[in-house]
């Protein structure tokens, strides 16, 4: 049984740590709530395998909703911009990637966790609405309602201030 | 585009419709009425592109910030301890059969299975060599009694009343004596014969007293059995 556990859970890793990360907004935090989670799975006994990846997913967003009632979990998002976007930059495509990507961690912050998350699940990890409402244990609609409130607003801010950044960044480099 | 975007609506489509379309929550009919739709509209073609790129550049943030140095040193204490566990379970997957195969019992019980299977399969193989030897003496015995009977028809075809036939199976098996008795003639002018009959096989002797009549060239039906009797040679 534990054997099982531990093979589907590492199966499962590389995609706990994103949602968790993209959670979060920090490495560390995420890999706490992931090591929570396994140790919860091994303690917990008879627990059904076909369940057990919406059981994870569930598990690392409770915890992380109980980490944000504890402390301002927005400033670990400004910090991991600050973590990053000093990385060794090499031609201007990637300068361009990389400001994409920075942009795009910046709009995730701005985010309501109820929209973050339902966006982490199923525009990053590909669930699908029904999958979502079970892992979140929301019903369907406010699924959905809240996912389109989260990529209009993602989009109006991208698309409008995209175009500008990345012509400051190509002058910045030329 | 940021003045345009509304909860409701991107162009002329609904956004509910246009994010399904996105996740793939559609079926095949209703994604090709979308894409019917968006080519009539560029908003809401530019909404799709633009949310679909968003996707994958959130997703690669995410995995290129998991991926830096500071990361990898945060998830080496789960990596290992889940590569402790594999192993772990390699090993004790290991000792479970030695511990068994050590075991001296295990050895016996092993090969008395081994002999127990030998045993079975060659008492199968043995029931079926001797079901083959039987269909085969079976089919033999057959084509002997034909050639009996090929005999019989010869004789009271052929052979006068009162002269006795001798007959010999080419193996050696099957011996005959035929006799004709008499010959009769019924009312619908159907030529018949009484005769005597002793076969041979082996130990086993068959005597019969029988009338057969002629229903074509060389070919006799048994009408009539008088005396049948069965002895075994001495």
């Amino acid at each position: 049984m534990r054997e099982k556990y531990v093979k589907k859970f590492s199966c499962l890793l590389p995609k706990l740590r994103r949602f968790a990360y993209g959670l979060s907004g920090s490495v560390v935090v995420a890999e706490d709530l992931v090591q929570e989670a396994f140790a919860r799975l091994l303690s917990s006994e008879g627990r059904e395998e076909q369940y057990m990846e919406k059981w994870l997913f569930r598990t690392v967003r409770n915890l992380h909703i109980d980490l944000i009632r504890k402390e301002d979990i927005r400033d670990r998002h400004s910090e991991r911009a600050r973590e990053f976007s000093g990385s060794d930059i090499d031609g201007t495509a990637q300068i361009e990637n990389l400001i994409t990507l920075v942009h795009v961690r910046e709009l995730m912050k701005q985010l309501p966790v109820d929209q973050h998350e339902v966006l982490l699940l199923i525009g990053v990890e590909g669930y699908s609405y029904r999958e979502a409402a079970e892992i979140l244990d929301l019903p369907m609609g406010t699924v959905t309602s809240r996912l389109t409130r989260a990529r209009s607003r993602l989009l109006s801010s991208y698309s409008g201030s995209n175009s500008s950044k990345k012509m400051a960044v190509d002058g910045g480099v030329k | 585009m940021s003045g345009q975007v509304t909860d409701e609506r991107i162009g002329n489509v609904e956004v509910r419709l246009l994010c399904a379309y996105i996740d793939r929550e559609l079926d095949e009919q209703s994604r090709a009425e979308v894409e019917d739709l968006l080519r009539l509209d560029s908003e809401a073609l530019h909404y799709v592109i633009q949310a679909k790129k968003l996707n994958a550049l959130t997703r690669m943030a995410l995995d290129a910030d998991l991926n830096q140095p500071e990361a990898r040193a945060a998830q080496k204490k789960l990596d290992d301890q889940l590569k402790s566990y594999q192993k772990e379970f390699t090993v004790s997957k290991k000792q479970a059969w030695s511990r068994v195969s050590n075991y001296p019992y295990f050895a016996m019980a092993a090969t008395i299975m081994l002999l127990f299977i030998g045993y079975q399969t060659g008492s199968l193989s043995l029931d079926f060599e001797v079901q083959k030897q039987l269909i085969a003496l079976e089919k033999e015995k057959n084509i002997l009694l034909a050639a009996v009977e090929g005999e019989r028809n010869r004789v009271l075809e052929y052979i006068p009343s009162g002269q006795t036939e001798k007959w010999k199976s080419d193996n050696g098996f099957l011996q005959a004596e035929l006799m004709p008795i008499r010959t009769l003639r019924t009312e619908n002018n159907q030529y018949c014969r009484e005769y005597k009959e002793v076969v041979m096989q082996q130990e086993k002797v068959e005597s019969r007293h029988a009338v057969s009549c002629r229903v074509g060239k060389e070919t006799w039906r048994v009408k009539m059995i008088l005396l049948n009797g069965e002895s075994k040679t001495m």
